[in-house]
């Protein structure tokens, strides 16, 4: 290891060992193969495309497919933003931030509108992206299937024939037992009315905003080795009876930082709040850069 | 009662002739050999090879089954009437013979999948309610529902109507259409079972021993509800069961199967007032 006084860094491992560190962290080798199989899953929307997932220096399962999605695809022009359940500035969002900006020496933004690759964790931004942006999503669990075909051939064989009746079955037994969906976030849905997809763990408001975006969507799901793509414009709908749309969340008040009764909004309580039994506290928005930028607009507007 | 009423009219819609029609169905456990005929079969006493070993578990079996008939197939354990139920549910492929539903090809050599098949031709009711494919997890209902989400029905509560109509006529607490399957007893299983198969009544139904392990009170109650329902069904039931009871009860028909060969066939009265083969008359003198 070089003399450093600080943290170690990868570069500095690599120059110990009288080697240089690979371009944003994974081996040339490594990312052409991530790329061919994210211009397979863009050629069968919404198909699972196995690839051999790296190690990562994330735990598995903490975004690691997702992190090598945009280091196969980022450059030193790239202005990468990385949010974490909307919020730009979360332990995680901040790590795999600087960890993309170090290895690959592009800039960062929490800025969507500047952005250029967008990773997220389980949020689509609310500012509306354009075609020439890109949206990775980390991805949990690939197969929608999995809770009611526990085999991976049955599943396998349920996604050839086009025959969904399971996943049918577990929404009917959800509306049957507990009156409606059980799953608040990861509803599965129905890529070019053909192919069963699991959109990650996003919320309804975001599923219901999957239809014929006009940017890339890349799904990457590290622990299952699985890749998954929505080129723009891909009719997306989700899985839902005739008399029973999906709905989307609906807050327990408008956002107290921006007054938006539109977005997504989740309760901030405090650790007190929750421990006194006052319940929740108050209601604010998730996407904190649209949130932010509503706010300026409106001090603007003063 | 919608199950139970009249069935839609399809008269002129449907071909004319029987709607299962089962043709030289032969199946063999082993190699076979050329003395497998001489040495078993109801004339030899045994359905296994003396000289190879194979087991010969349906023999060149033949029948036809009317529109709204039902066909009782009787015969000791290890006759083959299970053998023949399973060839004709394309669990065991048949090493020659033919099944034609309605005329439409044979269906032991269909293209469609299986499973595919055993959702909208030929649909099965498990000796075992539990062991049939049935989720022990799902609420009684669910299971039901599953045939009906399979061909597309996607409107809950009309499903949810259908299935709560059906489930009622055959008597199913509807304080317990929601509770997991695995809760229920096993008639009352059998019962979602039955349930299962009707709720989208197939061309070809087939019972294995419907109301085997059923104490006789919950036996009486399931083979009045089997009855009523297969009246009001257009397709043709086939029923596999040992005891005289049930056939007498359900089938307007019976075959007698022994060591793999229908040894008799003839309508219910006559084959158990009047048996002509000597198993037959020893099947029918043991047991009433």
């Amino acid at each position: 290891m070089t003399a450093q006084t600080g943290t170690p860094t990868v570069a500095g491992l690599a120059a110990a060992h009288g080697r240089t560190q690979a371009y944003a962290y994974l081996d040339e080798a490594s990312k052409r193969e991530i790329r061919r199989a994210l211009l397979k899953a863009l050629a069968i929307p919404g198909w699972q495309v196995p690839f051999a997932s790296r190690e990562m220096p994330v735990a598995r399962g903490w975004g690691s497919g997702g992190l090598q999605i945009t280091l196969s695809l980022v450059g030193p022009a790239d202005t990468v933003k990385v949010i974490d359940q909307g919020d730009d500035s979360s332990v995680n969002a901040e790590a795999m931030r600087n960890l993309v900006v170090e290895t690959a020496g592009c800039a960062a933004t929490t800025d969507t509108r500047a952005a250029t690759i967008v990773q997220s964790r389980h949020r689509i931004p609310e500012t509306p992206m354009r075609p020439d942006q890109l949206l990775v999503l980390q991805l949990p669990h690939p197969e929608p299937l999995r809770r009611v075909v526990p085999d991976e051939v049955a599943s396998l064989r349920h996604h050839a024939g086009g025959d969904y009746t399971p996943a049918w079955l577990d929404l009917y037994d959800d509306e049957v037992r507990h009156g409606g969906p059980r799953s608040g976030a990861d509803h599965p849905v129905l890529v070019e009315e053909r192919t069963l997809m699991s959109p990650s763990p996003i919320p309804r408001h975001d599923v219901l905003r999957l239809d014929r975006l006009p940017f890339p969507v890349l799904l990457g799901a590290g622990r299952r080795a699985r890749v998954t793509a929505l080129p723009p414009f891909t009719r997306v709908r989700p899985l839902t009876y005739g008399d029973r749309p999906l709905r989307p969340e609906q807050g327990g008040g408008p956002c107290v930082l921006c007054g938006s009764a539109t977005s997504y909004r989740v309760p901030s309580a405090s650790r007190f709040e929750l421990t006194s039994g006052e319940g929740v506290g108050a209601w604010r928005c998730s996407d904190s850069d649209a949130c932010a930028r509503r706010r300026t607009r409106e001090e603007a507007g003063r | 009662m919608s199950l139970l009423a009249a069935p839609p009219d399809t008269t002129g819609l449907l071909p004319p002739g029987p709607v299962l029609t089962v043709r030289g169905i032969s199946r063999r456990f082993g190699p076979g050999c050329p003395r497998c005929a001489e040495l078993t079969g109801s004339d030899a006493g045994t359905n296994r090879c003396a000289a190879c070993g194979t087991v010969v578990g349906v023999r060149r079996a033949s029948f036809e089954v009317g529109p709204g008939e039902v066909l009782g197939i009787l015969g000791e354990s290890g006759s083959g009437k299970t053998t023949l139920l399973r060839t004709l549910h394309l669990d065991l492929r048949p090493d020659v013979g033919s099944c034609v539903v309605r005329g439409e090809g044979d269906l032991l050599r269909s293209d469609r999948p299986a499973e595919e098949l055993h959702r909208s031709v030929v649909v099965m009711v498990h000796q075992n309610a539990l062991a049939a494919g049935l989720h022990p997890k799902l609420a009684a209902e669910s299971n039901v529902a599953e045939r009906l989400l399979a061909v597309g029905w996607r409107d809950v509560d009309a499903i949810h109507e259908r299935v709560r109509e059906l489930l009622v006529a055959l008597e199913v607490d509807p304080a317990r259409h929601r509770d997991p399957l695995a809760t229920f007893s096993g008639g009352m299983a059998q019962r979602v079972q039955l349930a299962r198969a009707l709720v989208e009544p197939p061309p070809v139904l087939l019972l294995d021993e419907p109301t085997t392990g059923l104490d006789p009170s919950v036996q009486a109650g399931l083979l009045e509800a089997v009855q009523r329902v297969t009246d009001a069904v257009e397709g043709a039931t086939v029923v596999v069961t040992h005891d005289l009871g049930v056939v007498r009860v359900l089938a307007g028909r019976v075959v007698v199967m022994h060591h793999g060969e229908i040894v008799e066939e003839g309508v219910v009265d006559q084959i158990l007032e009047d048996p002509r083969h000597p198993y037959t008359q020893l099947l029918v003198s043991s047991r009433l």
